[in-house]
């Protein structure tokens, strides 16, 4: 048989050849161990957790390699947030048993993950100016720092502890009773949260805070410790080796992460109802302002443009009026010069041209002539060629019409009337020739005229005899 | 009544990461066995003399 210490053979005497330990010392301290072990391990399952870090290091006291008492505790140590306590823990663990041990596990799981490391030392240190704040008589500082330690480790007891006197200090006794009871959650016996939960509340406080303290055990059993544990016992029976699940990772990144999107989420509503908004007013205060500008200037130009048409309509007439004036003073008509054209009346009547000397008289606007001496010929020429020459374009006209060439008819009996306003005949045969035509109408109008102007004459009542036969 | 700076001065720097080497170092790392087993070699030394 081998020693159960040290694994030396063991003499006759009972005696171990290597370490000299009795066989019988040796079995009653790991007997003696294993009971605190399990004392502590039956207060580790109720989340009596510092009951249990007391049995566990009295199991060490009797025997220092029992692995899963040195796990346990490390265990409980991690629980409460105290990582380098944990760490210190399975390191030794390790030491002593180096193959088939959970706490290498452990170990690992913290290590392998960078970003828990660093939470870890940034928790601490935090922690520790927290203390130095509080020294200092920084409550304020030392609440704010305090908050974000149990931001980044919610199951950190002592942090807790610290913020429920904190909030004793403070005089605000709700919190404080709030914080002592997140640590009962974690630590259902913890002795410095009684002993504050009990001077804030009274000595009944005690027994209600116990029973809560049990139900928020049996809630978290239920609720699979929603929040705060990151290590979770499973179902241990006393005497048989510790089992833990697989390290999982805070909770609180997942807080973290949530924290950002709310973030975003807050933003992206403070922007679209404050804002854009504003910006909106803005833009359309300033497009109103435009636009009122724009209409102002767009008045006052269309007054300028009905101001210059105006401006421009009264030119135009005075230019009409001083042209009108230009050409009364310089003797000119559409028909061009008078003057011009009496003389050339008179010399196609030299020339014996009778129908040229026509056309330049019919041009003449004889009032228009101021000089006697030009009235007088013009006169002479009209007497001597104007009768004459009407007779003719009749005398054509008829022949016309009585070959039936209406058309060439009325070209010349139009010019017999021009020529002679009083030459009855040619109006007569103007409405005949419209009569022959069928244009009514036009024939009624000179048959009325032959009526009108020569009234006594012969056309006159044959005038009257077609147009009864036209009515 | 809670004196508050009295109940400060109970709560210690927590250890950092690095300091995990120290702290394994000055873990008490002797059990009841070890003392039995000094004082076994205590009385050996002592009847050899």
């Amino acid at each position: 048989m081998n020693c159960m210490r040290c694994g030396g053979p063991l003499l006759i005497t009972g005696y171990c050849s290597q370490c000299g330990l009795s066989e019988d010392y040796v079995k009653k301290c790991i007997r003696t161990s294993n009971y605190y072990y399990n004392r502590g391990l039956d207060k580790a399952i109720v989340r009596d957790l510092s009951g249990a870090i007391v049995e566990l290091k009295k199991s060490l006291r009797y025997n220092k390699k029992n692995i899963i008492a040195r796990n346990l505790l490390g265990l409980c140590y991690h629980e409460m947030g105290e990582i380098v306590l944990a760490l210190s823990e399975w390191v030794i663990s390790t030491h002593f048993q180096p193959n088939d041990n959970e706490a290498d596990d452990y170990i690992k799981s913290i290590q392998n993950n960078p970003a828990r490391l660093d939470e870890v030392n940034t928790t601490i240190r935090k922690y520790n100016q927290t203390l130095t704040y509080l020294r200092q008589g920084d409550y304020d500082l030392a609440l704010i720092q305090l908050k974000r330690v149990l931001g980044l480790s919610p199951n950190f007891v002592n942090g807790h502890l610290l913020l429920a006197l904190l909030f004793i200090k403070t005089d605000n006794k709700e919190r404080a009773k709030k914080a002592l009871r997140r640590v009962l959650r974690i630590d259902a016996n913890n002795t410095l949260a009684l002993k504050y939960y009990r001077e804030i509340a009274g000595n009944p406080g005690i027994s209600r805070h116990a029973e809560s303290a049990d139900r928020a055990n049996s809630k978290r059993s239920q609720s699979e410790e929603k929040d705060e544990p990151k290590l979770k016992h499973r179902e241990i029976e006393s005497g048989s080796r510790l089992s833990i699940d697989q390290y999982v990772e805070s909770s609180n990144n997942k807080y973290t992460f949530i924290g950002i999107v709310v973030g975003l989420l807050v933003g992206i509503a403070v922007m679209y109802f404050l804002f854009i908004p504003q910006k909106t007013d803005e833009l359309a205060d300033s497009y109103d302002t435009l636009k009122q500008e724009y209409n102002e200037e767009l008045s006052s130009k269309n007054k300028d443009i009905s101001s210059l048409k105006s401006d421009k309509d009264s030119m135009q007439d005075s230019i009409d009026q001083l042209t009108a004036e230009l050409n009364k003073l310089t003797g000119e008509s559409s028909s061009g010069n008078v003057f011009e054209n009496i003389i050339n009346a008179a010399k196609s009547y030299i020339d014996t041209d009778k129908e040229k000397c026509a056309e330049y008289l019919v041009k003449v606007d004889i009032d228009k002539v101021d000089s006697k001496d030009a009235k007088k010929l013009y006169n002479q020429l009209y007497a001597s060629v104007m009768p004459g020459i009407s007779t003719e374009y009749y005398n054509r006209g008829y022949s016309a019409l009585m070959a039936g060439n209406y058309e060439e008819a009325l070209k010349q009996l139009k010019l017999a009337v021009e020529y002679d306003e009083e030459n009855d005949n040619a109006l007569f045969y103007l409405g005949r020739t419209y009569h022959y035509m069928h244009e009514d109408d036009e024939a009624k109008k000179y048959y009325q005229q032959v009526m009108t102007k020569f009234p006594d004459s012969r056309r006159a009542s044959q005038a009257e005899g077609h147009l009864n036969e036209l009515s | 009544m809670i004196n508050f700076d009295e109940e400060i001065k109970k709560f210690k720097p927590s250890l950092e990461i690095g300091d995990v080497e120290s702290t394994i170092y000055d873990n008490e790392m002797q059990d009841i066995m070890d003392v039995m087993q000094q004082v076994n070699r205590g009385q050996i030394k002592d009847e050899n003399q």
